[in-house]
């Protein structure tokens, strides 16, 4: 009976201040690679910030004739080395590289 | 328990039937809902069962069936608008294939996305097509796909050519390179090219074209409930 309290309501255009865009995360030899269904979103309306344990991607578009504002923030599974986050804007597809952090160590002097 | 199809128009002697269901890349659906538009096809009957899951489609406050039969051009299109688990759907499509046969149909067809990990790098997808007979691929050599030459399919495909190809129906499986969870309007239009020549008119693709990114946005959460719904399934690979 789960299904009877889990919701009511989904549909189109919902109301709300952001849409969620649907994304999808695949974790490779180079790093991780997210992509993000952006319809509409040129490059110039697009801002990816990112810190070593998540990805936050914020665009305006508009989409039939309609203002749409995305933000979604994606945690990482890995830690990633945000100065190296490269991505690339598709025909409203975003793709994104975040390369793993990579581990460094300093030598511990003992006394 | 049963499936009920309600069909309130006379009905099609000879018809071609496809039957669209969400999966990969909504390909089904958004191929489905553009030939309904440019053929101008009307809502002509429904398709119900209690082992549908507990949705249904609202319009200006009026609840809908989630099943729909739509007619018109010598063409039946069968569109699920909810993500069906697999039991139910099995059973619809059984229902379906059953109720097409007496109907001695020119043509059945599924349509559906091929995940596509490099999706994004692919200008032009790829159709192939799987027929259930060597008949049935012999009536449909207009058809402007690869055909499928030696492997195995699994999944949803699968199980619709079989019982089809029981019944002696003449059936398709159309599978195009797609996203696997995001609606692909450019998927479907290679889709519709392909099938463009076995109907008797033209499909006008600029619409699809012009409205591609619209599509995308609509069929968002839709897209989000059949991911969600393969995940849940015991057996993913019958849906998409």
């Amino acid at each position: 009976m789960s299904w009877f309290y889990k919701e009511v309501r989904w549909g189109y255009f919902a109301v709300k201040d952001f849409e969620e865009p649907l994304y999808d995360v695949k974790l490779t030899k180079d790093g991780v690679i997210v992509t993000v269904d952006l319809p509409g979103a040129a490059r110039e309306d697009l801002r990816i910030s990112a810190s070593e344990d998540a990805i936050l991607v914020e665009a305006t578009s508009h989409v039939g004739g309609r203002e749409v504002r995305y933000r979604r923030l994606i945690t990482m599974s890995i830690p990633i080395d945000p100065e190296r986050v490269t991505a690339r804007l598709s025909n409203g597809i975003l793709q994104i590289v975040a390369p793993p952090k990579e581990t460094s160590f300093r030598r511990v002097k003992v006394e | 328990m049963s499936i009920e199809i309600v069909e309130r128009a006379p009905e099609i002697k000879n018809p071609i039937l496809i039957l669209a269901v969400p999966g990969a890349g909504l390909v089904g659906i958004i191929t489905a809902d553009h030939i309904i538009k440019t053929a101008n096809l009307k809502e002509i009957g429904k398709i119900d069962s209690p082992a549908f899951p507990p949705v249904i489609g609202v319009k200006d406050g009026v609840a809908m069936h989630t099943v729909k039969i739509y007619g018109g051009n010598d063409l039946y299109v069968i569109k699920a608008e909810v993500p069906l688990p697999i039991e139910p759907l099995l059973k619809l499509t059984i229902a379906v294939l059953d109720w097409i046969a007496r109907k001695r149909p020119k043509l059945v067809m599924v349509i559906g996305g091929i995940p596509e990990e490099n999706r994004i790098k692919i200008e032009k997808p790829q159709v192939m097509a799987v027929f259930s007979s060597e008949e049935a691929k012999k009536l449909t050599s207009e058809l402007k796909s690869q055909i499928m030459k030696e492997g195995y399919l699994s999944g949803y495909a699968a199980f619709f050519l079989r019982e089809a190809g029981r019944r002696g129906v003449p059936a398709a499986a159309l599978m195009v390179q797609s996203y696997a969870a995001y609606p692909d309007p450019g998927a479907a239009a290679e889709v519709l090219k392909a099938i463009e020549p076995i109907f008797g008119f033209n499909i006008d693709l600029s619409q699809l074209e012009a409205e591609s990114e619209t599509i995308r946005l609509k069929l968002k959460e839709l897209m989000a409930k059949t991911v969600q719904t393969a995940k849940e399934s015991p057996n993913p690979a019958y849906i998409g």
